[in-house]
């Protein structure tokens, strides 16, 4: 039972990650590969935090996403000044630093990571339980999901997709492309912190691994499988993508090589979708990665 | 209806504005004034440095020398979207609508000033926001109704006809509410017809207050809309007058009407 719980955990933690990077990818046209990095700096604040100082499941998590803000804005200054597959190629550039920090830094425990986190606490309530920690990932989820639909039908979402289809002419109506993408990144890079937050929470022992451009590349899979700019899609998409690897282990694949099998799985995902199907599962948009 | 560009203080004033690509002299000292309420045309061939200018104009280029001045203050070094937000909007000439929002979107996305248009005030949400967008949207429906585009509002641009393509560029041009328009062959590639409606369209713009810097390929409609004319060759202005003077020049007749003797 607790494997389900689980499962539904990651489930509704790359839900989140998804629907946030797909406000970059989908509706803005920003196609980042730090999405990890953001996530693991919301996991390595939170086990820090956690094992020296507070396990205050509101504090942790407003730390996490300031730590987000504060890297994204470090990230943001140069990388959004560049265009299309600069910027791509800069997220990636800062997706790498931020893994190679975690794996040597002396602070982050390096290769072996932070292990022995305790458990979250909120008003003198303990979430020790798998289900507990389950709802709590899942509220984020809704949270984030909610949030999310509230802009892209707002008039900055609408700014959102303009700056997708034609900076130049959005800067000609007098609105500042910089802002829009600024405020994004950072919207984005808080839900994804808070990500790492319940992570580090539900599994209580991390390692540098789980944020490794491996990591970037798996969630914006997700976006691209679910759809470019729907954020159902995205639900959806967290949730097949999860359970595939689950399902495969059904399959008799030698436990030696069912990781590699599972990268391959969802690179032929990622090639199918962006050859045969662009705009995803249930996306509208069929050539935001043109 | 002419009015000489030193009756007034003008409302854009170009001084000895260059710029090169490189070792091509795209624009060379160019100077010349708009008026305000008056219909300015940019005339020359292909590569003289028109839309050249425009760049110049709305800080998508920056210039090499030279200044510009929009009512009486610098703006070149600014960017785009400050110039954009000083009074000035433009058209494109290749459009850069945006394809795969509605009709509405399009034009709804340049209202200036939106409350809703900041992260925070979309996710704070609440009555007044709701009210702002409620009248925002209805003023972009009321635009597109005078663009006869009513009945489209929900078609994504991209599948729009060529002309109601350019009636949701103007659409969008207009919801700025930028007191300078600067137009990029707006009759390009449309019916004599639509010609007709467009050069309606834009006198109506001036008669509202607008004041119009018009680059245009064909003559006859330069000569029929314009009160100032500015010949450019190979970046240089070599002419300007009322449009009767112009057409009388020579050199323009060489080099732009293609009159040779």
């Amino acid at each position: 039972m607790d494997y389900v719980i689980y499962i539904g955990n990651l489930m509704a933690l790359y839900a989140t990650l998804a629907i946030s990077l797909n406000l970059l990818v989908g509706y803005t046209g920003l196609i980042s590969i730090a999405q990890a990095g953001m996530y693991g700096i919301g996991a390595y604040i939170t086990a820090l935090l956690a094992l020296n100082f507070t396990h205050d499941l509101l504090l942790t998590t407003l730390l996490s996403a300031a730590g987000g803000v504060a890297v994204s804005l470090v990230v943001a200054l140069p990388a959004l000044r560049l265009r299309n597959e600069y910027f791509l190629i800069a997220t990636m550039g800062f997706q790498s630093i931020i893994y190679s920090l975690f794996m040597n830094l002396e602070l982050t425990g390096g290769p072996n990571g932070l292990w022995g986190v305790p458990h979250p606490q909120l008003f003198g309530f303990t979430f020790n339980t798998s289900l507990e920690k389950f709802l709590l990932a899942v509220a984020l989820a809704v949270v984030c999901y909610v949030l999310a639909l509230r802009v892209t039908r707002s008039p900055f979402g609408r700014l959102l997709r303009a700056v997708r289809e034609d900076q130049t002419a959005v800067s000609s109506l007098g609105k500042s492309v910089y802002r829009i993408k600024f405020s994004i990144f950072i919207f984005s890079a808080i839900f994804a912190a808070a990500a790492g937050t319940l992570y580090t929470y539900s599994i209580t022992a991390i390692d540098p691994v789980a944020f490794a451009l491996d990591e970037s590349i798996f969630i914006i899979t997700i976006v691209i499988v679910g759809g470019t700019g729907s954020l159902n899609g995205s639900v959806l998409a967290a949730v097949l993508l999860i359970l595939l690897p689950e399902a495969m282990k059904f399959l008799p694949i030698p436990a030696l090589i069912a990781p590699q099998i599972r990268q391959i799985s969802y690179g032929l995902l990622l090639v199918f979708f962006t050859r045969f199907r662009r705009q995803g599962l249930i996306g509208e948009y069929q050539d935001v990665l043109k | 209806m002419s009015t000489s560009p030193s009756s007034n203080s003008p409302l854009l004033v170009l001084e000895d504005l260059s710029k090169s690509f490189g070792g091509l002299r795209a624009v060379h000292e160019l100077s010349f004034s708009v008026q305000a309420g008056s219909i300015t045309s940019l005339i020359g061939g292909n590569g003289a440095g028109k839309t050249t200018v425009f760049n110049l104009i709305t800080g998508n280029l920056g210039a090499d020398s030279g200044h510009i001045l929009f009512r009486g203050r610098r703006i070149d070094g600014l960017p785009p979207h400050k110039i954009a937000r000083a009074g000035i909007a433009r058209s494109f000439q290749d459009l850069r609508l945006f394809s795969r929002l509605s009709a509405l979107d399009n034009v709804a996305a340049a209202i200036p000033q939106q409350r809703g248009e900041s992260l925070l005030a979309s996710l704070l949400g609440g009555a007044r926001l709701k009210a702002a967008n409620r009248e925002n949207e209805a003023r972009a429906r009321g635009l597109l109704e005078q663009l006869t585009l009513a009945g489209h509002e929900e078609s994504l641009a991209e599948q729009l006809s060529y002309g109601q393509q350019k009636l949701l560029g103007l659409g969008r041009l207009l919801a700025t509410e930028g007191e300078l328009l600067l137009l990029d062959e707006p009759t390009a590639g449309l019916s004599p017809g639509m010609v007709e409606d467009f050069c309606g369209r834009i006198r109506r713009l001036v008669d509202a207050g607008k004041t119009i810097l018009l680059i245009e390929h064909n003559v006859e409609i330069v000569m029929r809309l314009s009160d100032w004319v500015v010949v450019m060759h190979q970046g240089e202005k070599i002419a300007e007058g009322v449009p009767e003077e112009v057409r009388h020049n020579v050199s323009v007749m060489h080099t732009y009407l293609g009159i040779s003797s």
